[in-house]
């Protein structure tokens, strides 16, 4: 999927769609969207122990 | 016609581990500071040697508590300016993956933009935005509060509530630690409104400092906060008044409400009496910049279009933006995500309640939650047994058992982890990964040549002048940068207190050395005051370290700034840290000599204040 260019009053793809095939067009993008999300945190927290990980960016300071 | 000007200031959060070592924050951010001297072109910051000045008219410096901050040159289009957000990040990663490749295989060196933390430290990283005007400064709260407030529905990072230790989502963590309306503290007592207006440039301009904000990921929530937040910043000093009859009851409430609201539907009470939600507010923004674009700059119609379709969405659909603003984004994914590990929404607000009783039951005998295991809590010397006993009733009468609690804790950890790599710099971010695959739609048209941006300045303005200076001068024996300046070899200086300067005005040849390159109360206080230095000696760190702090406006927090810095000035300029061979020395210096500068800034200000505690 071709990323999108968000600069004039286009609807989102998908967004405006009210038809069955519409709806069937959404669920196949949220779908695709999930599974990319999953993969993507997975790889991300690939051998990693979260509560090891978050002690060590315990942060001192900051703002 | 306004002419708007602006740039973002972004900290980031870094952490290091060699093997499973996690590495020390001042070591990497010196590493950091060495890596960008040798391998970018630029000048010594005139404020501070933890920092350079770049030749894209950048400045990349370390700020309190050791975290890198990329503030980008002064830019004139909402779009320029995310193109030069960007180009910053792009560098950090490239210093990032330079310190890694210096420390070897076993190293991993990781950036985030990541606003706040879950460990129960408090700390934030702030993305300051600043905007050039000419309005009378006191007239700004009023007109601009209505809309920091109500932005926050597309320009909220999203993630949890730091405040609490259940995994409660909401639209813009960082912004629950913003305890006031108005406030002139940039570094705990935030407000909603900064009031500082150390202008940076010369006689009759301001500048809006905004703290409320969070560093985002999508190009689409950022030129909209930037776009939309200058706009109204025009209106207000084109005397259009964008805040009448917006006036809210309590700003703070209002802020939390649209905060932790992810309908976006939530009334706000406004001053006047009735009800407003946060796209209502938006609404009536949008359609008075669209009623007067005679009299804002070109780039207005643009940033009015990406406003309205994006409203239209928050209002109409809104599972169109998750895949388009960053909150949403989240939204979605954590979601998922606890669904696959089991939770559903109302098992996660069922365990959450349980995390709650426990927290009040410690809290009865004075014991801080955070910190404490499940396990310690359902032994048999439990401090909470009768609380444990009845909750473990509640857990059997929905068919749960502790297990599901402590399966529902690890879930939160790693949904807290989740967060905090969602914006993690470089390809193992995921929020960078799920943008390779193509499944979000936030990209917007010209937010493109990044790479270019990390060596070029903008076209227009003093960003342009500092950025080729600094290019001649690099390597350069004394040449410095500041914000309004540029000092040469020579002791010559580039006057840069024009923000809108297209031609090169110099002037000297000997200009004093401590000039205008720095703010006025930091260049009288820095040069005049430095006690008659009795090198090596605990005094003179001690001394050199409270001036410092003084100069800084007596901030509460980080008190290492500033003994560094006075350990750096001891040693004739090289960057604070230990030096290899010279570590065991300094280390002890250090801890002799802290006792002493802290009993100084406990008489000025009370004591210093720890890392520990939620208001920071």
């Amino acid at each position: 999927m071709r990323q999108r260019e968000r600069q004039d009053n286009r609807p989102p793809s998908g967004g405006g769609g009210d038809s069955g095939g519409g709806l069937d067009h959404l669920r196949e993008q949220a779908n695709r969207f999930l599974a990319a999300g999953d993969e993507a945190i997975n790889h991300a927290l690939a051998d990693s122990d979260s509560e090891a990980f978050l002690r060590a960016n315990r942060q001192h300071g900051g703002e | 016609m306004v002419r708007p000007m602006f740039g973002v200031e972004s900290e980031y959060a870094i952490a290091g581990v060699n093997g499973r070592e996690p590495m020390r924050h001042d070591d990497l951010a010196n590493r950091l500071v060495r890596v960008a001297r040798r391998q970018l072109t630029h000048l010594p910051d005139a404020f501070s040697s933890w920092g350079v000045f770049l030749a894209n008219g950048a400045r990349f410096y370390i700020d309190c508590g050791f975290h890198p901050e990329m503030t980008t040159p002064e830019c004139t289009t909402p779009w320029e300016l995310a193109r030069y957000i960007k180009a910053g990040e792009r560098t950090l990663e490239r210093l990032a993956e330079e310190v890694q490749a210096e420390a070897g295989a076993a190293t991993e060196i990781m950036c985030f933009r990541c606003n706040v933390e879950y460990s129960g430290t408090g700390s934030t990283w702030g993305c300051h935005e600043s905007y050039l005007h000419r309005a009378d400064p006191a007239s700004l709260p009023e007109q601009l509060i209505p809309h920091l407030v109500t932005r926050v529905i597309y320009s909220g990072a999203g993630g949890f509530n730091p405040l609490v230790n259940w995994p409660e989502f909401c639209v813009a963590p960082r912004l629950l630690h913003i305890q006031r309306a108005i406030s002139g503290d940039s570094t705990g007592n935030r407000g909603i409104f900064h009031t500082k207006n150390e202008s940076l440039a010369g006689d009759g301009y301001n500048r809006l400092h905004i703290l409320c904000g969070e560093s985002l990921c999508s190009e689409t929530a950022i030129v909209l906060k930037i776009g939309t937040t200058a706009l109204v910043t025009a209106m207000a000093e084109e005397g259009l008044k964008p805040g009448a009859g917006l006036r809210l009851e309590s700003p703070i409430e209002a802020l939390h409400a649209v905060s932790s609201d992810v309908t976006c539907k939530r009334k706000l009470k406004l001053a006047r009496g009735g009800e407003a939600t946060a796209i209502e507010i938006q609404r009536r923004l949008l359609e008075l910049a669209e009623r007067n674009r005679e009299v804002l700059p070109p780039w207005a119609d643009g940033i009015c279009a990406l406003w309205r379709l994006t409203l239209g969405q928050l209002e109409g659909a809104p599972d169109s933006v998750a895949t388009v603003l960053d909150w949403a984004i989240k939204h979605r994914l954590f979601q998922d995500r606890a669904a696959r590990r089991g939770i559903s929404v109302q098992r996660s607000a069922f365990l959450s309640s349980i995390i709650q009783r426990l927290n009040a039951a410690l809290a009865d005998i004075g014991v801080q939650s955070r910190g404490v295991r499940l396990s310690s809590l359902l032994a048999p010397e439990s401090p909470v047994p009768q609380q444990v006993a009845r909750i473990e009733k509640d857990l059997a009468a929905e068919k749960l058992s502790w297990d599901d609690l402590d399966h529902f804790l690890n879930l939160r950890d790693e949904l807290y982890q989740i967060d905090t790599r969602f914006g993690q710099i470089g390809p193992r971010g995921i929020f960078t990964e799920l943008d390779r695959r193509g499944v979000l739609d936030h990209k917007v048209a010209a937010i493109d040549q990044v790479e270019v941006a990390m060596d070029e300045p903008p076209a227009l303005g003093r960003a342009r002048l500092r950025g080729e200076a600094i290019r001649r001068l690099s390597g350069q024996g004394q040449a410095v940068c500041g914000w309004m300046s540029v000092t040469g070899p020579d002791g010559r200086k580039l006057d840069l207190s024009d923000p809108f300067a297209a031609v090169e005005v110099w002037s000297g040849p000997t200009a004093p050395p401590d000039d205008e390159g720095a703010p006025p109360h930091l260049a009288g206080d820095l040069a005049s005051d430095i006690p008659t230095r009795p090198e090596g000696t605990h005094d003179f760190i001690a001394q050199r370290a409270y001036q410092l702090w003084q100069a800084r406006g007596r901030p509460r927090g980080s008190p290492e700034v500033d003994w560094l810095e006075a350990v750096r000035e001891l040693r004739g300029g090289e960057p604070a840290g230990d030096p290899p061979g010279d570590s065991g020395r300094l280390r002890q210096m250090r801890i002799a000599l802290r006792g002493r500068y802290d009993r100084l800034r406990t008489r000025a200000q009370g004591p210093p204040e720890t890392t520990q505690g939620p208001h920071r």
